[in-house]
């Protein structure tokens, strides 16, 4: 039987048989079948599943989760599933905006959660890097780097739910990302579980030239091509100085270019946002407030963190106050950007309440776009959503010299479960083509999971097809996560 | 309260990305999904909406919290997990689920507290049990059970800085029915709370010195209609007016203080009892986790009697972080707490804060 043919074929071993080699490798405490665990690992935070589950279509919870402690225990597991042609999940914090850790169809899945393994293995004080094992939640491990006098310097705003594994296999950006890079930047080197039970540990060395690197085969690939058990990360030592800034422009244009002139000038802020005027947010509220005039909704603020040596903070806020000087920008204080940093967090909070409503629709767009398509692209994202009565909330974040990510929550209400679903989708096709038409690449700041949207943008029928021979290759029993990143179901 | 009350609750943390998790000492101890926090409100929202049905299994679930609260103090929408879980305790008993660690609980609750009643009154002199006065002393069951020495601790502490008209209260009771609330035995509680109710509040004052007891009379009695009319203070509350009266001999160098949840969290109540703990001990260290983001000993929710390798767990981290430093002691303020966290000292002495004051008059 071809490889191809095994793929298509439905799980005919009898499941007593799989249950006892898996309980053999892990033991019986560490697997279960309970309705209990399997309805937990069964719906991620995919938006779109969440509005299916509320209008109250069921979702079939995975077969079996198992909890291995080790890399060779995942090996032993894959190689099981890769057997009998299980389907596969690699299961961190299970908080996927786009399904990429929530079962699908009919199968019999298997989640692997790793947050088992959570442990620093090796910490080179001297070289600021750590060793530590992927399923460790994200918050715990910067804690725990903390008390050390050490920040792994990445703060995504699923800090406090999703683990390594989830970042490194996502490709997650941090809020921080303008001075520290996204997790890819930050990793060195992996360890990670191919799916035929292959362990592969990528060489962490300051420099190589020794071919392409592998690592980042697997970075971003979303369980899709394998496990990532362990990784050797780049750390920062925690800051001793940090200061705010805040300015407000009339325009979008201005506050983008004044953002662009001061990162293409050497400045590595600790956090660069443009967001609406919070002032705004009164009238969000009170329905007594003054109507804001167009002016004052056209008008943005800039908030900036610097961090760093005292000396390196003042030069670089030195060099932004120039070139907001230079547009125009008004000069609003610390205290708008600290209010900001103070809640950080909030943001993961906010689409919960509208999911909760029947028949809403809410989810979050990231585009990457170069600094020349950027307010472009602002104000066309903005038009063709308030043109069809969708709320919107965007800003403009993760700067980095050639560009900038534009983040547009959406949300709205709809008459029926049905029409809330068509809206959603509808709004995704709604930004994928704003994207096309100003030069921007749609993405979801949770990776591609099955969001087809994304896909369809992100990757490209000659990228995904090259995904495809890749997965082929390494796994050819299909049980990778099977249809996460448009790959084969 | 019935389950549906919390249908608000129940629905935001189903819609929730997790955001949660770590605060949970169950789930950080567990590392299982099923029992985050979020996870434990859609299971129970999913059997309130009869998605899932209610099974012996799927009950056991709620059982999984240790009901100190610190989920709500991180959540942007107020959600407040432990009374909803406790509720869907309550439904799981209401439906016949046969949990074996609820069996026959109501018998061994007056069981253990009459064999307490027996102890207490071999503890304490009979002058110290006097019906008629202005404030009573509610010893609670962990108290007499686990630090009975707390009890003659806090009546000289009281006598030291001239409060020598408390008098024990002569009851039936040394328990204020947390077990019931905690174990979903509603009836129970009601009948319990009524019966303590009419007795306490012949008083002008009662103080507890356990902050279960205190929350449980201040805040839950009144919404089953067991109101009690006397104030209901902790020791802590009470003796925080007298502070500066306190004379010690001598001081303690350094010590931590563990915020109880009740007491904290629930209660609001932190500055009094590093105020008092200030008197004997030099340096007051504070937890990474303190005041209202205090990480829990273990001890509630029943979950040192149903999942005691779990409670135990829960106290490790706690002593994990003392274990780091050099510092020998921890002060806490509730009976529970020290039972709990001594159980995983590793050699560090953790002592109740009256005990403490008494120690060093």
């Amino acid at each position: 039987m071809s490889s191809r043919d095994n793929e298509q074929q439905p799980v005919s071993a009898p499941y007593p048989e799989i249950t006892a080699q898996l309980t053999e490798v892990v033991g019986a405490e560490n697997l279960s079948s309970s309705p209990v665990d399997t309805i937990a690992h069964a719906v991620d935070f995919w938006p779109r599943k969440l509005m299916e589950t509320r209008a109250g279509r069921w979702h079939r919870g995975p077969r079996w989760v198992v909890w291995p402690g080790a890399a060779a225990e995942v090996a032993h597991v894959l190689r099981i599933a890769s057997t009998y042609a299980i389907p596969v999940i690699p299961y961190g914090g299970g908080s996927s905006m786009v399904g990429g850790a929530s079962p699908r169809g009919e199968r019999p899945w298997l989640v692997i959660n790793c947050k088992r393994m959570c442990n620093i293995l090796d910490m080179d004080e001297g070289s600021m890097v750590v060793h530590v094992q992927a399923g460790v939640v994200g918050v715990e491990l910067e804690e725990r780097l903390n008390a050390r006098g050490f920040s792994l310097g990445h703060v995504p705003t699923s800090m406090t739910t999703a683990t390594l594994g989830g970042w490194l296999s996502t490709r997650s950006s941090g809020m921080l990302s303008s001075r520290y890079g996204r997790i890819s930047d930050l990793c060195l080197g992996i360890t990670a579980v191919l799916p035929d039970g292959q362990l592969v540990h990528t060489r962490v060395a300051p420099r190589r030239a020794t071919g392409p690197e592998l690592m980042h085969l697997l970075l971003g690939a979303e369980g899709t091509l394998g496990i990532i058990t362990a990784a050797h990360l780049r750390l920062h030592r925690l800051p001793l100085h940090r200061q705010f800034d805040s300015f407000r422009f009339e325009r979008i244009d201005e506050a983008a270019e004044a953002l662009r002139r001061s990162i293409t000038s050497g400045v590595r802020p600790l956090v660069a946002r443009i967001q609406r005027d919070p002032r705004l947010r009164r009238s969000d509220r009170d329905p007594d407030a003054p109507v804001p005039d167009a002016a004052a909704l056209a008008r943005r603020v800039l908030l900036l963190a610097f961090e760093g040596p005292a000396e390196l903070v003042e030069a670089e806020r030195g060099v932004v106050r120039s070139h907001v000087a230079e547009l125009g920008g008004e000069a609003l204080g610390q205290a708008p950007a600290r209010r900001w940093w103070g809640q950080r967090f909030a943001a993961g909070f906010r689409m919960t309440p509208v999911l909760v409503r029947e028949n809403s629709f809410a989810d979050y767009v990231e585009a990457g776009v170069t600094w020349a398509g950027l307010a472009g692209l602002y104000r066309a994202m903005e038009e063709a959503f308030a043109s069809r009565g969708w709320r919107t909330r965007l800003v403009v974040e993760h700067a980095r010299m050639e560009g900038v990510s534009l983040g547009c929550a959406f949300w709205g209400d709809a008459a029926s479960p049905q029409e809330a679903v068509a809206s959603y989708d509808a709004a995704w096709k709604v930004a994928q083509q704003v994207c096309l038409a100003h030069g921007g690449r749609l993405g979801h700041v949770y990776g591609g999971g099955q969001h087809r949207a994304v896909l369809l943008d992100e990757w490209g029928k000659g990228r995904l097809e090259l995904l495809t021979r890749i997965k082929r290759k390494l796994d050819p029993a299909g049980i990778m996560n099977p249809g996460v990143l448009g790959t084969e179901p | 309260m019935s389950f549906d009350e919390y249908e608000k609750a129940l629905e935001l943390c189903t819609y929730c990305p997790k955001l949660c998790r770590h605060t949970c000492p169950v789930g950080n101890a567990e590392r299982r999904e099923a029992v985050i926090p979020q996870a434990k409100m859609a299971m129970a929202n999913l059997v309130r909406k009869g998605q899932v049905e209610l099974t012996t299994e799927t009950a056991s679930v709620f059982y999984h919290c240790n009901g100190c609260g610190l989920c709500g103090e991180y959540c942007e929408h107020d959600v407040d997990v432990t009374p909803a879980l406790f509720a869907a305790r309550a439904e799981a008993v209401n439906g016949g689920m046969d949990l074996p660690s609820m069996k026959h609980f109501t018998d061994r609750f007056y069981a253990r507290n009459e064999s307490l009643l027996r102890e207490l009154h071999h503890l304490v002199e009979e002058r110290y049990f006097v019906e008629e006065a202005q404030v009573a002393y509610f010893p609670s069951c962990d108290t007499v059970e686990h630090s009975p020495g707390v009890i003659g601790d806090t009546l000289r502490v009281l006598d030291s800085v001239g409060v020598d008209y408390v008098a024990l209260h002569d009851g039936e009771y040394v328990c204020a029915g947390y077990p019931f609330w905690a174990a979903g035995l509603m009836s129970e509680l009601s009948f319990l709370a009524k019966e303590i109710s009419a007795k306490l509040s012949g008083y002008k004052k009662v103080i507890c010195d356990c902050p279960a007891c205190v929350w449980m009379m201040r805040f839950l009695y009144p919404q089953i209609d067991a109101p009690i009319s006397a104030e209901v203070l902790h020791v802590v509350e009470f003796l925080d007016n007298y502070a500066r009266r306190i004379e010690v001999s001598s001081t303690v160098q350094e010590a931590f203080y563990h915020d109880p949840c009740y007491l904290g969290r629930w209660l609001g109540v932190f500055d009094a009892p590093r105020r008092l703990m200030g008197r004997a001990v030099r340096e007051i260290r504070e937890f990474s986790w303190n005041r209202e983001r205090g990480y829990c000993c273990g001890g509630g929710g029943l979950l040192a009697d149903n999942l005691p390798d779990v409670s135990s767990k829960i106290a490790r981290r706690r002593m994990d972080e003392v274990a780091r430093t050099q510092v020998p002691m921890v002060v806490s303020a509730c009976a529970t707490c020290e039972r709990n966290l001594a159980r995983e000292s590793g050699g560090v002495e953790v002592v109740n804060l009256m005990t403490l004051l008494a120690r060093m008059l």
